[in-house]
């Protein structure tokens, strides 16, 4: 019976983020990757027949209710962010937001732009101001246009909701407001020790089986980076809820 | 600016859900013959669950069903046989693209497989047609299929038996949603009781999932959140074992015992399922009539009854009951109703009869007679909600042969209406339409569209009703009327005429704005009125507003199982197909608690399909 989970760990090197993870890091994460485990089948019944009976009579039936992997819709994603990294972690502040800029000059913030680019506290401006992309604003609904949202679609059909570009460019965004958000004394983000990181996870990733080596080599990789302070910290976090570990549903 | 400075690692999880590898993630139906089935005179259902969920050791759906008599000493066709036979017999005429001569049941020929066909809400109907061309019957709704079977050779019925033989082991979903149609009487396969050869049918997962999968699923399908910690202890120590089928049937009875999950289940789950029965999506404002505000409320109009009476009333009863909820912002809509609290209960008064008369369902589907649709959309919608079934237009097609079947005369309707542009003319008045073709009829005549048509009319398209000489809702005032006749002063046009002389005769007839009135006033006189008509042992129904075409299309309420079995699933879990093993506990759950619909999550909970690994 082959079944479960493989975890693949993928590092994409974004941004200034590269520095923070050697090619060693890299390699060694991606061996792992090709790894499957079988699901247990221990317990009272055991269920150890279950998909044993491969006898081809004609009168052995497969029902096929498979699909592709389906992603979280919108409220979904909202609900697990909450129960994974506490309440107010999508709202966009002030400090997030880019500098206006002018039409005039594009490039060149507006001299009464309020937030230089790099702040002392190793936060970063990277949300380009919108309508939507204001102080106060929750960052899902703000790209919910981008998501799925189960509530709109109609009743004679299902929502569209396979893993696109579109969705894991907005879950980074989302997960760079998330990491915005997030401050050593806050106990959610706490994740710079394996034994936090493997806790984080756990939280964040309930469907997944934490005791695997996969997820084992997840947490060590997480608390590595998240270790080296607020920045590592942001980082690592930011990386976890744009994972398509985090996006999948069901 | 592009992107985020902050991400470095993305955390993969692979498709090993690929786990069902290269093949699905399924549950099984393995049929075994059983000795305990002649002459039992099995009752009429024949596929009741036998309770084998409370054993540990069985993880599986049992289903015991019964064949009929007729049908002994058949062979069974092999699957692949019976794909092969249905794609040359049935792809003559219903190949979507090459087919002769085409009708109600739209048959892909090149993607047809069993698969297809056990997600197709249709198939209860397939298995009729050919079980009624196996016993040569003629004259019965629906008719026999193949065509002139009664000039068959007896070898030719014997293979035609061995692919009913074939439905009723291996699809007996499909058996029951005949059964549900049609009843027993003209020969369905199992449903006449004859007793015979037992068959159970075992349905199993080949890759099920783990319990912490199947938890965090289920908390995420019902709740729209993750399972919580405590949750994923509910299974036992380990949640990372399989989930057997006495784990399943526990949680998803929680849902309706434990308090907080069944708060948590009225306020989001039913919410989600009520939300997408209802088109809640599609429920918006309408300029001058509607506000977006109670555009809002409208919205919520049938999760409010859906949550008041869930669990005393059955679904049947919710859909035909008069009573709709309202709240201070939807009252004004309903003849005499006046809120009560935020939201409460109101009775409707004539023409609104039922669910398909709210405010809600019409405004979700937006029609009216005065425009081109005539309604159609809202009386597709009546079958989808019923059964599940999507029907498919069939425009500019060739409409089948020339010997074309003279309309019911129970239905009376001088609806001939056809639209012109130019040289082309396309039919969309009640009765223009079946009168153009044999395909047109099987959905206008079998499936009650022209009758549907004329008993909208009393609404416009945000759900209103029309009033003749009020300021906003006179049919004169109504956008499509407009469309009809732009310019006041007069009283005819040459967009649409009435055309009742016959498809062969050029002959007709001008409409007037008094035409159009007459036919309202005719409808509210019972001087137009739709039916369905009498064949074989079917008496005639006469159907005068929507509710008698509602409590037709549901009959004794069985027959919203089937429906269900499509609904539900999509609605919980987005997922755009059903299986013979969520069909048969459905119709199994929904007989054993008197048609009530909280039986039938638990049964989609508890099943096989749900457990089996998705990905």
């Amino acid at each position: 019976m082959r079944r479960l989970v493989t975890i693949l760990t993928l590092l994409a090197a974004l941004g200034v983020g590269a520095a923070s993870c050697s090619s060693d890091d890299i390699s060694g994460l991606t061996k792992s990757s090709s790894k499957k485990k079988t699901a247990k089948t221990k317990g009272a019944g055991g269920s150890g027949s279950i998909g044993d009976d491969d006898d081809s009579s004609a009168s052995t039936r497969t029902i096929d209710n498979s699909g592709q992997l389906q992603v979280k819709d919108v409220v979904l994603l909202k609900n697990s962010i909450k129960s994974c990294m506490g309440d107010g972690m999508t709202t966009i502040h002030t400090g997030m937001l880019l500098p206006p800029v002018t039409a005039a000059a594009p490039d060149v913030p507006a001299p009464d732009a309020k937030l230089a680019l790099t702040q002392d506290d190793q936060k970063f401006a990277f949300l380009l101001p919108t309508e939507a992309n204001k102080d106060g604003a929750d960052i899902v609904d703000s790209e919910k246009g981008n998501l799925v949202d189960l509530s709109a679609s109609s009743r004679t059909s299902v929502a569209s909701d396979s893993l696109t570009d579109t969705y894991l460019r907005s879950l980074e965004t989302i997960a760079n407001v998330v990491a915005f958000n997030c401050d050593a004394s806050k106990k959610e983000c706490s994740c710079g020790t394996k034994e936090l990181a493997r806790d984080m996870l756990t939280r964040c990733l309930p469907s997944l089986d934490p005791k695997t080596k996969e997820m084992d080599e997840a947490a060590t990789m997480l608390g590595n980076v998240c270790k080296k302070g607020d920045a590592g910290m942001r980082k690592a976090i930011a990386s976890m809820i744009a994972s398509y570990a985090f996006a999948a549903a069901r | 600016m592009s992107h985020p400075a902050l991400i470095v690692i993305a955390l993969l999880l692979a498709q090993a859900m690929s786990a069902c590898g290269g093949g699905s993630p399924a549950p099984r139906p393995v049929a075994k013959t059983s000795s305990n089935g002649g002459g039992s005179g099995g009752s009429s259902a024949s596929t009741a669950a036998t309770g084998d969920d409370d054993d540990d050791d069985a993880d599986s759906a049992e289903v015991r069903k019964q064949t009929v008599n007729w049908l002994d000493g058949i062979k069974e066709m092999s699957d692949d046989d019976a794909v092969a036979y249905m794609k040359k017999q049935c792809g003559k005429c219903h190949d979507s693209k090459a087919g002769g001569a085409r009708s109600f049941w739209s048959m892909e020929t090149a993607k047809f497989s069993r698969k297809a066909l056990e997600a197709d809400a249709a198939n209860g109907r397939v298995y009729q047609t050919v079980v009624q061309g196996a016993k040569q019957l003629i004259g019965q709704r629906p008719s026999g299929m193949p065509q002139n079977t009664e000039k068959w050779t007896a070898k030719q019925i014997t293979e035609l038996k061995t692919l009913v033989k074939w439905f009723d082991t291996q699809l007996p979903g499909a058996v029951q949603s005949a059964q549900t149609q049609f009843g027993g009487g003209a020969g369905a396969g199992s449903g006449s009781g004859e007793g015979g050869v037992g068959i159970v049918l075992n349905f199993k997962c080949g890759h099920p999932s783990t319990f912490r999968q199947y938890m965090n699923r289920l908390a995420q399908d019902v709740f729209s959140r993750n399972a919580t910690p405590e949750e994923l202890k509910l299974g036992g120590d380990d949640p990372d074992v399989v989930v057997k089928a006495a784990t399943r049937k526990k949680i998803a009875g929680r849902l309706f015992t434990d308090d907080a999950w069944k708060k948590e289940f009225t306020e989001v789950g039913l919410k989600k399922f009520a939300d997408k029965f209802a088109g809640a999506s599609g429920i918006t404002g309408s300029e001058g009539q509607i506000t977006e505000d109670e555009a809002a409320d409208l919205q919520q109009e049938f999760y409010q009854k859906l949550k008041r009476e869930y669990e005393t009333k059955s679904f049947k009863d919710i859909l035909l009951s008069p009573d709709v909820m309202i709240s201070a912002k939807t009252a004004k809509f309903y003849d005499g109703c006046v809120a009560g609290g935020d939201w409460s209960s109101c009775a409707m008064k004539a023409p609104r009869d039922s669910f398909f008369t709210t405010m809600g369902y019409l405004r979700s589907k937006p029609s009216s007679f005065l425009s081109g649709n005539n309604n159609y959309g809202r009386a597709a919608l009546m079958h989808f909600i019923v059964r599940g079934d999507v029907f498919r237009a069939a425009f500019d097609q060739d409409g089948g042969g020339e010997d074309l079947q003279a309309l019911p005369t129970c239905l009376v309707s001088k609806d001939f209406r056809v639209e012109k542009n130019g040289e082309k003319i396309s039919p969309f008045g009640s009765l223009a339409i079946p009168s153009y073709a044999n395909l047109c009829q099987s959905c206008h005549i079998e499936r009650q569209m022209a009758a549907g048509s004329i008993l909208f009319r009393p609404f416009n398209s945000a759900g209103l009703i029309y009033k003749k000489g009020d300021a906003v809702l006179d049919i004169a005032q109504d956008k499509a009327f407009k469309d009809i006749f732009p310019d006041p002063t007069k009283t005819t046009t040459d967009k649409v005429k009435n055309h009742p002389k016959g498809t062969t005769d050029p002959a007709e007839d001008d409409i007037s704005p008094a035409y159009l009135q007459a036919l309202l006033d005719d409808l509210a006189a019972k001087k137009e009125k739709g039916c369905v008509p009498a064949a074989g042992d079917d008496k005639e129904v006469t159907l005068n507003q929507v509710g008698d075409l509602a409590k037709y299309l549901i009959g004794d309420g069985k027959v919203l199982a089937g429906g269900l079995a499509r609904h539900i699933p999509r609605a919980m879990s987005n997922v755009d197909n059903t299986s013979e093993e969520i069909v048969v506990r459905f119709n199994s759950a929904f007989s054993e608690s008197g048609g009530k619909i909280g039986p039938l999550f638990q049964a989609y909970f508890t099943s096989e399909t749900y457990a089996c690994e998705r990905n």
